[in-house]
């Protein structure tokens, strides 16, 4: 049997001696595709953070492809796409060209080296979310929809076998949310990517996602079958009450 | 006599073409990093450098050099300490900075021509020994910042993916606020204290209202700075004025120029 992609056990996270995590447990196979929902504030970005390792949990251990994330060294195995309201600043004076190439990283160096090999690994990346044309490009010049595209061609640049994903369309209209949507279920399909999304959008999570995982009052309560979410507690999650959650409980 | 013939002025050239692309180049990444009055506090702190150099009998430019560093280390850890509020740290160095100077200073009676030097920048003051600190320090931080320009584009853009693209962002910030002190150090020399952050600025601010990639920020920057002081320096010469504010007010003429072309252009289309 093969190793899953991803183990969380007994995982334990708290800011400020505030718990907001408590023994989390669940594994995701290669090829899984993740959607986790829940409520605003119910620390699911924080949960995706510690699975990167870019948080330390109080209690508990991740494992990513086998190693413990604190010892992990192959990222070019994980792409990740950061909410796009948080920190980054999107009029940075970049070309889309620039922002993609600049994730294509292999070590001090290596870079200038290895200039052919990056050319096409970036124009690669590019090609499959389908915005070469938007190469150069200044960020601040495209649409939600387009810097959601140039953030996943930056993650896909050094060819990850799982991504994560926080709320990626948050920023999006119908239609590019549809679009994206299919560019995200490809790349799992075709490519065996496994996917992790953090998302608000229940419908896309019901009808893409292989697993469904509901982060509500401090646990995580994964679905592995997706059907078990039933309509009704779609309509009643998109009020933010999640009792798709509570059929955990006894 | 011609201008190119001095050797005051070849000296004052040389050292102004190095700080120009120097303090530019790094201009960029502090901008971008939204800590634009990083260069106050550290020329500040540098100040105290020189006083310390004045009072206990050292070369005041190496004062400068090591007085800058060590603010830029206490400005980390005064930014992880105040991690929401990060402008504590700028304005704790920049006030502790002037503190321990003009103490310093006083106990020290060091109001004198070559503190004013430090203080508004000077032609005359250049040496030949500054000239072989900055050639070699500035060439070495220059190249350097070439070499890891990649690196530094990921952590200045968006540091937790610049983590999981693998790249040490912890060393690579360190390594930032080493260079962005030595930058600074280097060229209150030619601009002063009180100017220098100022042309780590403004560069970068005109490069930001024209360029269309990030590598045109850097050229953009360059030739700005480059220009300012160049000229500066002639116009500081021939009319005998402080080279530090001839050149802080060229770039800013660049810059309200820029904006006001940009502003008649929107208008217009």
């Amino acid at each position: 049997m093969s190793i899953p992609v991803l183990e969380l056990f007994n995982v334990d996270f708290s800011y400020n001696g505030n718990t907001v995590l408590e023994n989390v447990n669940f594994k995701v196979k290669k090829g899984d595709f993740l959607a986790l929902i829940g409520p605003n504030g119910a620390a699911k970005t924080t949960l995706m953070k510690i699975m990167l390792g870019l948080l330390t949990p109080k209690n508990g251990k991740v494992l990513i492809f086998g190693e413990d994330i604190k010892d992990f060294k192959k990222w070019e195995k994980i792409g990740y796409i950061p909410q796009l309201t948080g920190d980054i600043n999107m009029g940075f004076p970049a070309t889309v060209w620039e922002i993609v190439d600049s994730n294509y990283y292999k070590g001090f160096f290596k870079g200038f080296i290895n200039k052919d090999e990056r050319k096409k690994a970036v124009e690669e990346a590019l090609k499959r979310v389908g915005i070469k044309k938007l190469s150069n490009k200044m960020l601040r010049e495209l649409s939600g929809g387009e810097k959601q595209k140039v953030f996943l061609a930056r993650a896909l640049v050094k060819k990850p076998e799982i991504l994560f994903l926080d709320e990626p369309t948050s920023a999006m209209d119908a239609p590019s949310r549809e679009d994206f949507y299919n560019l995200l279920t490809g790349l799992n399909k075709s490519f065996g990517i496994t996917v992790v999304v953090i998302t608000h959008d229940i419908g896309f999570a019901y009808e893409k996602a292989t697993k469904i995982g509901c982060v509500k009052e401090k646990k995580v309560y994964i679905h592995d079958n997706v059907k078990e979410v039933t309509e009704g507690h779609i309509a009643e999650v998109m009020g933010y009450k999640i009792p798709a959650c509570d059929i955990h409980r006894e | 006599m011609d201008i190119l013939s001095l050797s005051l002025i070849n000296r004052a050239f040389i050292a102004g073409i190095l700080t120009s692309v120097l303090i530019s180049t790094v201009g960029v990444f502090v901008v971008l990093r939204r800590m634009s009055m990083v260069g106050d506090s550290l020329s500040h702190a540098s100040l105290a450098g020189v006083a310390a150099g004045m009072l206990f009998g050292f070369y005041p430019f190496y004062g400068a050099v090591i007085f800058a560093l060590l603010a830029s280390f206490l400005i980390e850890i005064l930014r992880k300490a105040f991690r929401k509020y990060s402008e504590v740290a700028l304005a704790v160095v920049m006030s502790a900075g002037i503190g321990l100077a003009v103490v310093m200073i006083s106990l020290g009676k060091s109001f004198n021509a070559d503190l004013f030097s430090y203080l508004f920048g000077s032609l005359i003051a250049v040496n030949e020994k500054d000239i072989r600190i900055m050639a070699l320090l500035g060439i070495a931080v220059i190249l350097s910042l070439f070499i890891l320009n990649r690196e530094l584009f990921a952590v200045t853009f968006d540091e937790e993916s610049a983590k999981i693209a693998g790249i040490p962002v912890n060393l690579v910030n360190l390594y930032l606020s080493l260079v962005t002190a030595l930058s600074v150090a280097l060229s209150v020399r030619i601009v002063g204290t009180l100017l220098v952050s100022a042309l780590m600025v403004i560069p970068t601010a005109v490069s930001l209202q024209v360029s269309k990639s990030f590598k045109m920020v850097f050229i953009v920057s360059n030739i700005v700075a480059l220009f300012s002081v160049v000229s500066g320096i002639i116009l500081s010469y021939y009319y005998d004025l402080a080279p530090g504010g001839t050149i802080v007010l060229i770039a800013s003429f660049i810059l309200a120029a820029v904006l006001i072309l940009k502003g008649v252009k929107i208008r217009w289309d």
